[in-house]
């Protein structure tokens, strides 16, 4: 796995940190049970502070993604797949919510809108 | 959490300075960076802390000892600006002096310490560079069981590659979570990553004692134009610049988001450090320890 941090303001460290291991969990990088790198030796790696990296961890456990094993170390928790696709739509749904919003600022008519989804990931086809 | 240093009410008084009350506490496994000017009593702190300088009141525990009863000396490594040992020793003579002195001496440590740290074995302190020197002196108070740190402005006078070298080092002694480093400095930067906590002394007070990322969290860098320099805001502002095209000032939290119209981001250490120098008061209201 592999965690990359930007000190040039893209958020807290921690929680870029938590956003990277997330993604990785979600896509499936990280299966199951597999064990993270200590909160210290990811604390060395990554050459910040120790309260950082123990942030990351107990936000990322409080939000369901890993245990921490007293002793043992950090694990990835099994992931329910309706859940995880339940975070997925209502990040979608933000989103589209965050468009229509601008839109509504901005005046333009909702079919205009229903147009740029259409372009936008018809484009995205012709990417693939 | 066992702590490994706890202050209470230390204080030590000369003439024309006092240190403290100070009140302060680094649990095991952390860094904690012991920053403010020159002459704001860092080094009189880590004297007091050694036994070197006579309370005036208050007290303090090391290691879960009082202060005062003999902690083994060799569960505490020492880096002052002076060594400990003398200025003609080799490495390879502090090597033979700590394995006659220090029961737990841990000479294969301290000798792949010296090779990561290119530290030559047959030369004599006098004669290498002040940044091999401080490396030397560091891997020698880590070599003989210490579980806490006191240093005193080790990187004063190094170039960066140094200083990063030493700041690995640093994290490798508290990778176990039984040890701890006390480092006083005032080149800030070198701590903003990788320090846990933080105390900040300003002349002879200790205005903040607590987790770095407390301590930053309760002031924001704040940019505005002239109409949003209101006096209230001249009034709470730490380090205020102001130009023609505006001004940036850093303001406690509550302060900076009540703000329209300013532009608002979290504060860096050192930034923090110079506007705080330069004559702003710690809000004791927005920091909570």
């Amino acid at each position: 796995m592999n965690i990359t941090i930007s000190n040039q303001a893209e958020g807290p460290i921690y929680a870029q940190i938590e956003t990277q291991i997330k993604a990785a969990i979600v896509s499936g990088t990280l299966p199951a049970a597999a064990q993270l790198p200590s909160i210290r030796a990811l604390a060395r790696d990554l050459q910040i502070s120790v309260i950082t990296t123990t942030r990351a961890y107990r936000d990322l456990e409080a939000a369901g993604f890993i245990d921490t094993v007293p002793g043992k170390g950090a694990f990835v928790r099994a992931q329910d797949p309706a859940l995880l696709q339940e975070r997925v739509l209502t990040r979608i749904e933000d989103h589209l919510q965050a468009a229509i919003d601008d839109a509504a600022l901005g005046q333009v008519p909702a079919s205009t809108l229903h147009d740029m989804l259409d372009d936008l990931l018809k484009a995205g086809d012709d990417h693939d | 959490m066992t702590e490994l240093i706890h202050t209470h009410g230390l204080t030590v008084s000369h003439r024309d300075f006092t240190l403290g009350p100070i009140d302060l506490a680094l649990p095991a496994g952390y860094i904690m960076g012991l920053v403010g000017a020159n002459g704001a009593g860092k080094t009189t702190l880590l004297k007091a802390l050694l036994g070197l300088a006579p309370l005036d009141g208050g007290g303090f525990d090391l290691l879960g000892r009082p202060g005062g009863v003999a902690t083994t000396r060799a569960a505490i490594g020492v880096v002052l600006d002076q060594p400990l040992f003398g200025e003609t020793w080799t490495a390879k003579d502090i090597a033979r002096a700590y394995a006659a002195g220090y029961p737990g001496f841990d000479k294969a440590g301290y000798v792949s310490r010296l090779n990561r740290l290119a530290v030559p074995m047959a030369t004599r302190f006098q004669r290498m560079s002040r940044g091999t020197q401080v490396k030397l002196q560091l891997a020698a108070a880590m070599s003989h069981g210490a579980k806490l740190l006191l240093l005193d402005e080790p990187t004063a006078g190094l170039d960066a590659a140094t200083r990063a070298d030493l700041m690995g080092e640093l994290q490798a002694f508290i990778a176990a979570g039984d040890a701890s480093v006390l480092i006083s400095t005032h080149i800030v930067e070198d701590l903003e990553e990788i320090v846990d906590y933080l105390a900040y002394l300003d002349h002879g007070r200790l205005q903040f004692s607590g987790e770095r990322d407390v301590f930053l969290a309760a002031y924001r860098q704040v940019k505005g134009g002239a109409a949003a320099l209101s006096p209230l805001v001249r009034e709470a502002a730490i380090g205020l610049r102001e130009t023609a095209v505006g001004w940036t000032a850093i303001l406690p939290v509550d302060a900076a988001t009540a703000l329209d119209g300013v532009v608002c981001e979290p504060v860096g250490l050192n930034a923090l450090m110079v506007a705080l120098e330069r004559g702003g008061q710690v809000n004791e209201n927005s920091v909570e320890n």
